[in-house]
């Protein structure tokens, strides 16, 4: 490697460190901040609402085009009779009086054509606005009568109609929908984006909501500001949505190249609010329905681009056809009509409902369709977040219980909250969103259970399903970048885990459901399985390379020592020679079988079992024994190699045979030694001896071959009587060639 | 039954039919006149020993481990708990295998390599009749293992732990003497030695059943 080069695990934190600068987030607490922000715009939206001067009554157009009375509020003025003409509103004592007109009622200041009927529209709604805010209001009924009227200082929640409810609602799920969707990918431009798109719609929605469920005036600067922010927020949603399908499925442009995007906004204001175009209904649907041709335009572009992804194609199917539905009825039913100078055929308030469509069959189409890239366990955030929101509710119904307790039940309101409630709330939380910890040995047997199974796959898999139970993330992804140890990324909202256990290098990414951060001791938790898990891996190689080593030889074993005796068996030409040789084959499968037990066998019990044999076999054969064993313990602690030990038992063997059958011996006398690394052995006997030269017999070849192959040496010392052979054999061979 | 009921009498358990009847003509020929029934497998011989053989009958047990339809150990407890007048040998190819030293300890008095010839199975046979039973280095210290380690997980009973000299012949055949030798070492007859044997393998087979009612009482079994 160059000094100069940055290993290929820092380089990708270095670029993982650059693209996501600034703090990180969980899903979970990201979450909870939309919520919040929901909550936020709820509050708002219901006290700008409700927090205006109640007159009680539901007014509405009569048969003539004049204004009366449709309804009296539950709690409204009963001295007012349902069906009669408001002709006036006056502030008594005040030179203050307005003649109402059908157009007051208008819920949508936007259809007006000329700027001047929209001035002369706000200008009488500030005036009525002024009458509203006094205390007490004059109507001056169809019939000449006047009632006095004293307006309720703010509205009941019960009187909002339903328009209002359905862009209430339609501008809440916008954002919540989206922002959940943010809460889970907030690095990615497409729900950067749909969160913008939720934003604009919750401004638009909430801002119509107010204004066009009035009970008959607001003042004129929060009608102008609330009508600016509905034409804005309208505009932002287009301009999102537009931006969207540059962005998904298929990037179109770069993020650089959704800068004009916004100017769409801009132009469109500044027009609107320097009266460029002399038409307000123009100047303000036009730029939507421009919007609208935009989007449909994007998305028959992205019908192009992914006509060789399926996938991708699927989810534009989806997300296509929900927003050019929703957005497409929108601009059909309401601006439609009124840019052709035509009275819409449903309420604006009605009609925000399609734009709920958008977002409620994105929530649907998310898992389908896998929109955003977004996985099942997106669900979980939900309700995660949700839990958190229902036990803070629980703690604030919980004081407010108490707090209504009177004084003396305060010590016992305490012992209640020690005894019972803060136990069944931790209970709660522990049920909905705890952590369980593996305990040690839980975790010991697992990691020994995924080290240990003999499949790869499986192992893999079960290293895999220990992830997911330790750390319980939301995602587990294959690293792309080499990991050559376990650390942190995004100050904690990724692990990364070196390749193990026949499993690739992960990625996890937010730990416990999403609901916090690696921390350091889970950083050391990971380092300390991925260690162990190598440990584990290599000793379990060695094992299997160990037993594979173990079957080769046996295999040799099997073929070199038994399946030769077996053939020279075959080939005896009597009976018994064969039951020698075969009982010889038997002794040898006998020998193989018992270094199985291991490598290097203790060389004392090896010379025991010897002695014993042989013993047994002289016995047999009417012949002496001189055979001193070790009771010095002189051979104790000295090892034999496997394949030494097979040549030396084969070559006392035969030396014993020859002895037996050829010397008429009466005694023979065995001595084995070991004197620096090597197992010294002679076999002498009184037999009749040999004469002339040594070594030509088959059973001294075989003893000589059976030494040479372990590189030993034989000699024949000279004896006054008989015969002797003596051997010397390394206890530690050098390896066969 | 038409054999007298005092004459000689042996079982032969084993599947190989060439097996088999050269124990039966090691029997033959070590025992005259006496009476041979043999069996292929654990089901007829059972049946046989459970029908057929008087529980005051002495007779010699030959008994292979391999058998087709299970272990020749449940034939050797069977004796031993029911028919404690028969001597069950074990007839194995091999010493060292793993379950001869538990067919020892289920109470089989001695053993047999098949592999030998009819000679040497005769005089081995004669041998354990004489009550001197086999005793190679490998089951030795086996024995020794096995007693060490009784000694160390149970609280060692009298009829169970061994006395300075059966751990001397214990180690001394462990390294290698036959029971003669070490006999001459130790400076005792053969046959006090070969009592020694006896001993042990009854100690062996105590301790065992001991063992595994231990077991059998910690695995909740019993």
């Amino acid at each position: 490697m160059k000094p100069t080069t940055v290993p290929a695990d820092r380089a990708g934190d270095l670029r993982q460190t650059k693209d996501n600068a600034g703090e990180a987030h969980t899903p979970a607490s990201l979450m909870a901040g939309v919520i919040l922000v929901c909550a936020l715009f709820m509050v708002a939206t219901v006290m700008a609402a409700t927090s205006r001067p109640w007159l009680g009554l539901s007014l509405g157009i009569g048969a003539g085009g004049d204004v009366v009375v449709e309804r009296i509020a539950d709690g409204g003025p009963e001295a007012v009779p349902v069906g009669a003409e408001v002709k006036r509103l006056f502030i008594p004592d005040a030179n203050l009086s307005v003649v109402p007109v059908a157009t007051d009622l208008i819920q949508e200041p936007d259809y007006f054509d000329s700027y001047s009927d929209f001035d002369t529209f706000m200008a009488r709604q500030d005036r009525m606005a002024r009458i509203l805010a006094a205390g007490r209001v004059g109507i001056e009924l169809g019939d000449g009568s006047t009632v006095v009227v004293t307006p309720a200082r703010s509205r009941p929640l019960s009187s909002l109609p339903v328009d209002f409810w359905i862009q209430f609602v339609t501008g809440i799920s916008s954002l919540l929908i989206s922002g959940w969707i943010f809460a889970i990918r907030p690095r990615d431009v497409a729900p950067r984006i749909f969160v913008a798109s939720g934003l604009a719609m919750v401004l638009a929605a909430h801002a119509a909501a107010i204004y066009s469920a009035r009970e008959l005036a607001l003042p004129a600067g929060l009608f102008q500001t609330l009508s600016l922010l509905n034409f804005i927020g309208s505009l932002g949603f287009g301009a999102a949505a537009i931006a969207l399908f540059l962005r998904f499925p298929k990037r179109l442009v770069s993020a650089r190249g959704l800068a004009w995007v916004p100017l769409l906004i801009v132009g469109a204001v500044i027009t609107e609010r320097m009266r460029l175009i002399d038409n307000q209904n123009t100047a303000r649907y036009l730029p939507m329905a421009i919007e609208m041709g935009l989007i449909l335009c994007f998305v028959a572009v992205q019908w192009w681009a992914t006509r060789r992804d399926a996938a991708d194609r699927a989810a534009l199917r989806w997300l296509g056809l929900t927003v050019t539905l929703g957005a497409g009825a929108f601009i059909l039913i309401i601006a439609a009509p009124l840019l052709a100078g035509v009275e819409p055929p449903m309420s604006q308030g009605y009609a925000f409902g399609f734009f709920m469509l958008i977002y409620v069959g994105l929530a649907l189409g998310l898992r389908r369709y896998r929109l955003f890239a977004i996985g099942e366990w997106s669900f979980r955030v939900l309700f995660f977040a949700g839990a958190s929101i229902a036990l803070l509710l629980l703690d604030a119904a919980f004081l407010y219980v108490v707090d209504l307790e009177p004084e003396p039940a305060m010590g016992l309101a305490l012992i209640g909250v020690c005894f019972i409630y803060l136990p069944f709330r931790d209970a709660i939380w522990r049920r909905t969103a705890g952590r369980p910890r593996m305990a040690e040995s839980e975790l010991f047997r697992a990691v020994v259970g995924v080290a240990f199974d003999p499949a790869a796959s499986e192992r893999a898999a079960r290293w895999r399903s220990l992830l997911q139970e330790l750390f319980d993330p939301l995602e587990i992804a294959p690293a792309n970048v080499p990991v050559t140890r376990a650390r942190l990324v995004d100050e904690g909202v990724a692990l990364r885990l070196p390749a193990t256990a026949d499993a690739p290098a992960y990625v996890l990414r937010y730990p416990f459901a999403g609901r916090a951060l690696f921390s350091p001791s889970d950083l050391g938790l990971a380092r300390q399985l991925s260690q162990f898990m190598s440990h584990a891996d290599a000793s379990r190689d060695a094992h299997e390379r160990g037993a594979l080593e173990e079957r080769r030889r046996i295999s040799r074993d099997l073929h070199d020592d038994v399946g030769a005796r077996l053939l020279s068996a075959l080939q005896q030409p009597d009976a018994d020679g064969m039951r020698k040789m075969l009982r010889d084959a038997i002794s040898d499968v006998r020998s193989i079988a018992r270094a199985l037990a291991g490598d290097r066998q203790p060389l004392a019990t090896v010379v025991a079992d010897l002695r014993h044999e042989t013993a047994e076999r002289l016995d047999a054969a009417g012949v002496a024994l001189d055979w001193a064993i070790d009771t010095e313990g002189r051979l104790d602690g000295e090892t034999i190699d496997h394949r030494v030990h097979r040549h030396f038992v084969s070559a006392l063997r035969e030396a014993v045979s020859n002895a037996i059958r050829h010397a008429g011996a009466r005694r023979i006398s065995i001595r084995v030694a070991v004197l620096g690394g090597w197992l010294e052995v002679s076999i002498t006997d009184d037999g009749i001896g040999v004469s002339g030269p040594i070594g030509g017999g088959n059973g001294l070849r075989n003893i000589e071959e059976r030494v040479g192959q372990v590189g030993g040496r034989v000699q024949y010392p000279p004896t006054e009587q008989g015969f002797s052979v003596a051997f010397a054999m390394p206890l530690r061979p050098v390896a066969r060639s | 039954m038409s054999a007298p009921a005092d004459g000689r009498l042996a079982l032969v358990v084993e599947d190989l039919a060439q097996t088999r009847a050269a124990l039966v003509a090691a029997l033959l020929e070590t025992f005259p006149a006496i009476e041979v029934h043999d069996f292929a497998d654990i089901a007829s011989a059972t049946a046989w020993i459970s029908t057929d053989l008087s529980p005051d009958r002495p007779a010699i047990a030959l008994v292979d481990l391999a058998l087709p339809d299970g272990s020749g150990i449940d034939v050797i407890r069977l004796l031993v708990a029911e028919r404690p007048q028969v001597i069950p040998i074990v007839a194995t190819i091999f010493e060292d295998d793993g379950h001869l030293f538990e067919a020892l300890g289920a109470g089989a008095q001695g053993y047999l390599l098949k592999d030998r010839d009819l000679e040497q199975i005769g005089r081995l046979l004669r041998r354990i009749d004489d009550g001197e039973p086999p005793l190679s280095p490998s089951i030795a210290r086996r024995m020794l293992g096995h007693f060490r380690g009784h000694e160390t997980a149970a609280a060692p009973r009298e009829e169970v732990s061994l006395t300075p000299r059966e751990i001397d012949v214990l180690q001394l055949i462990g390294r290698g003497l036959r029971v003669a030798e070490a006999a001459e070492v130790l400076g005792l007859t053969v046959h006090t030695v070969a009592g020694y044997v006896k001993t042990l393998y009854r100690k062996l087979h105590v301790s065992s059943r001991a063992e595994a009612a231990l077991e059998a009482a910690r695995r909740g079994l019993v």
